[in-house]
């Protein structure tokens, strides 16, 4: 049986599994039911479609210039205090993707990582 | 009188307290690896590329410098511009000496992101570079893969290039291929940044393969509130074009570190 192995010894399977585990480990958190409820705790009306749209909109204005942070990364406290108002002026938002934005950090900043 | 003595360990403290609390500035955590990111609309920064070459089979040392200015158009797109310089310094074989400053080259960069690679499952962007010298015409077009998980980033590149130079004295073109892979992979901590780089490269003169080399080495990245800093020496560990082979020193370098700046304005 003929055994392919890539320099340095890496077997094509093994690259194969880690980028797969690469592609699932998401940077951003994925809006799904929990992610949402857990957002509407503190914002009621909060639709599931905005909440999608404002992590998408967070990855493009925050992600251009760095890492973005997932928003359990840092208390809402955090967040309202120092990095919205200075990344907003950084990142030269309009007052509409502030308020997106602000929603999406603000809705899942705090939330306890998931259960295994 | 006690000689001078630079206060190293201090500084390296204060550089570090400097750059240890902010998180949330630009960076670039890879050297000769692009990342798919571009600058959100409205936004723009300035960078200072330098590349050192050294190490050949004779004497040989070079600067390539790169200023540029990188502008944000939309949140997917983004074009830049710079103004390039390279000096050389090489001792023939027959021990004569060569120090050139080539004429200054102008670039213009297009970057279009298609999916982003921390809320996509792969971030994916295209990149096309013009370069414009005296009497010669540089393209390059770049594919971007590269995915952010947490902490750890992971870039692929695949580049190609075609060099075109018009040589007055024979009133010919000479033509010239580049290809390229290069993959990165850095592991963010706080400001700081560390990973490997690794890249393969391919030219091809007229036809005919020129030479085909394998460099590694690692990269060190921190970010401040103002600017940010990464830096890469890449170490030729193979000739691709001699299976087995020790490294080329004929024709390529046995060292090239790449050092950038970035102010955002």
């Amino acid at each position: 049986m003929v055994r392919r192995v890539l320099p340095f010894g890496l077997r094509p399977s093994g690259l194969g599994l880690g980028a797969l585990l690469l592609v699932s480990c998401a940077g951003l958190p994925r809006i799904d039911d929990d992610q949402w409820a857990w957002a509407r705790r503190r914002d009621p009306d909060l639709t599931r479609e905005a909440l999608d749209g404002a992590r998408s909109l967070y990855a493009q204005k925050c992600g251009g210039c760095h890492r973005p942070h997932a928003p359990a990364e840092y208390s809402s406290q955090a967040w309202e205090s120092r990095y919205l108002p200075e990344m907003a002026r950084r990142a030269k938002l309009s007052p509409e993707e502030r308020e997106s934005i602000s929603r999406f950090v603000l809705g899942l900043s705090g939330k306890p990582p998931r259960a295994p | 009188m006690k000689p001078f003595r630079f206060p190293i360990p201090l500084l390296a403290s204060l550089l570090f307290l400097w750059v240890g609390g902010p998180l949330f500035a630009h960076e670039r955590r890879l050297g000769f690896v692009t990342e798919s990111r571009t600058l959100p609309k409205g936004t723009a920064e300035l960078e200072w590329h330098s590349t050192y070459r050294i190490g050949r089979q004779n004497y040989y040392s070079a600067f390539d410098e790169r200023i540029e200015a990188e502008f944000g158009l939309t949140d997917r797109f983004l074009m830049a511009f710079y103004l390039n310089g390279t000096w050389e310094h090489s001792l023939s074989a027959a021990g004569i000496e060569s120090k050139s400053m080539k004429a200054p080259s102008l670039s213009v960069e297009a970057k279009w992101k298609l999916a982003d690679s921390s809320a996509d499952a792969l971030g994916l962007a295209l990149y096309g570079e013009l370069t414009a010298k005296s009497h010669e015409v540089e393209l390059e077009g770049k594919l971007i893969l590269d995915k952010q998980a947490g902490p750890l980033l992971v870039a692929l590149n695949l580049v190609a290039e075609g060099e075109f130079a018009y040589r007055p004295a024979s009133a010919l073109w000479e033509t010239e291929a580049v290809l390229e892979g290069s993959l990165g992979a850095a592991w963010v901590k706080g400001a700081w940044g560390f990973g490997l780089e690794c890249r393969s490269s391919t030219v091809i003169a007229s036809g005919s393969l020129e030479k085909s080399t394998l460099a590694a080495g690692p990269v060190v990245s921190v970010n401040a509130p103002r600017f940010w800093l990464t830096l890469t020496p890449l170490l030729q560990i193979a000739d691709l074009a001699k299976a087995g082979a020790a490294p080329n020193l004929t024709d390529a370098q046995r060292l090239e570190a790449r050092l950038i700046l970035g102010i955002p304005f």
